[in-house]
């Protein structure tokens, strides 16, 4: 009898065992399975144009043709777009504005950074130039030349709950230019007033909540009419 | 008692040879519901995974109409899933009028494709659409509104790949 019931024993525990390691199994895949099914669920960005303009005819880049010699200014210095010939006291036209720095000890022209593309339609910009607005004094004064573009600028804010990608997500201009959204990111001689944050840094990420600035150098002086955000088949779209 | 014994332990073998073929079949019972529960799970999760979207904006759809024979519209399409997509088995519908994967395709700088080109998440390109010889596109002018269906399949992983399918309503610009 002792040995039946020692057999019994080892029969139920053998099954025992079947039993556990197939609904382990069985939890695994159960598992697995709505561990795939979540995953391939998550939430579609969402994101709005909260604020987009064409800046037309505005000036883009300074080249310096030469940087002068003995400069010094009353605090930063600072560039504005004159009328040809009258470089040291000419009425300012337009909104332009751009601070430089001097270096080394003949006091030259350093770096130039737009502060203010300005924006000049109506304007013949061919017979303006560049001048020093608050300068205590020059020996040589510094020339510049100037290129002048349609700029469009596009504040966009995630207002989803789902990071979006910037590297895949694209920018389209009219319906048929296409730019990759964090090369539109990165720009170094914007205004600073036109950004929410600085442009220096690598945007890889827009966190929800998060609003960055789209700068686009058109190449030419026609405004554009549209502008489209494209994520994960998300379409954010405005007219300018 | 030997007797006994003897029965007693042909009885305690036989029922551990059966309760091992018991157990030898339901494991295999429970691994071929198993494979068959993640084979399904697998072929829904890439139907799920394949996702394909219009990415251009809807009111302003390229038309071409100044080539010499034949309309031309242009589409950017972008893989919005999570899977590889096969480019070549993509399926347009211009107002249900079937154009397969369209008559050239380019990626966003609009550089032509390099061979072998793997369509990943995120990823766009941009299809041209050419009428053929039946002027399917004739009527199409500045701001006709057309249908576009968008079929697209992904890359084979694991003996499963997934499907999606788009429908939009957009405007043409010439």
């Amino acid at each position: 009898m002792g040995s039946v019931a020692a057999g019994a024993l080892v029969v139920g525990t053998s099954l025992l065992v079947v039993f556990a390691l197939a609904t382990q199994a069985l939890d695994y895949q159960l598992e697995s399975s709505l561990k795939e099914l979540e995953q391939a669920n998550e939430p579609p960005p969402s994101m709005r144009f909260t604020k987009v303009q064409n800046i037309e005819e505005a000036v883009v880049e300074i080249s310096i043709t030469n940087r002068g010699e003995g400069i010094s200014c009353a605090g930063t210095c600072q560039l504005r777009l004159g009328a040809t010939g009258a470089p040291t006291g000419p009425p300012s036209v337009g909104d332009f504005t751009a601070t430089f720095t001097i270096q080394g000890a003949i006091e030259e022209v350093d770096t130039v950074t737009i502060t203010n593309h300005g924006s000049y339609l109506y304007i013949t910009t061919s017979g303006l130039s560049l001048y020093i607005s608050n300068p205590s004094g020059v020996t040589i004064s510094p020339t510049f030349t100037f290129d002048v573009q349609t700029i469009v600028y596009a504040n966009v804010k995630n207002v989803g709950v789902t990071n979006i990608v910037t590297s895949e997500t694209w920018v389209i201009v009219n319906g048929d230019k296409i730019f990759q959204f964090d090369d539109l990111l990165n720009f170094e001689d914007g205004p600073t007033d036109q950004l929410t944050i600085n442009s220096s840094d690598p945007f890889p990420t827009m966190y929800p909540g998060e609003v960055f600035t789209i700068q686009h150098l058109t190449g030419g002086s026609i405004a554009k009419e549209r502008i489209t955000l494209v994520s994960a088949g998300v379409i954010a779209a405005s007219d300018i | 008692m030997a007797d006994g014994g003897v029965s007693t332990l042909i009885i305690l073998i036989a029922s551990l040879l059966i309760s091992g073929i018991a157990g030898i079949v339901l494991i295999e019972a429970w691994g071929d519901v198993a494979d068959a529960n993640q084979s399904s799970v697998k072929a829904r999760a890439a139907d799920i995974e394949t996702d394909v979207s219009f990415a251009g904006d809807p009111a302003m759809v390229p038309l071409d109409d100044s080539l010499m024979l034949a309309y031309e519209l242009t589409f950017i399409v972008q893989n919005s899933g999570s899977r590889v997509l096969d480019h070549t088995t993509l399926a347009l519908y211009v107002n249900g009028i079937a154009f397969g994967d369209g008559s050239d395709q380019k990626l966003a700088d609009g550089s032509a494709l390099p061979a072998g080109h793997k369509w990943g998440p995120g990823d766009i390109i941009v299809f041209k659409v050419t009428e053929s010889a039946n002027n399917e596109f004739s009527g199409f002018v500045d701001g006709t509104g057309i249908t576009l269906t968008i079929v697209a399949e992904s890359v084979v992983i694991a003996g499963h790949s997934g499907t999606d399918s788009e429908t939009y309503e957009v405007r043409l610009n010439v």
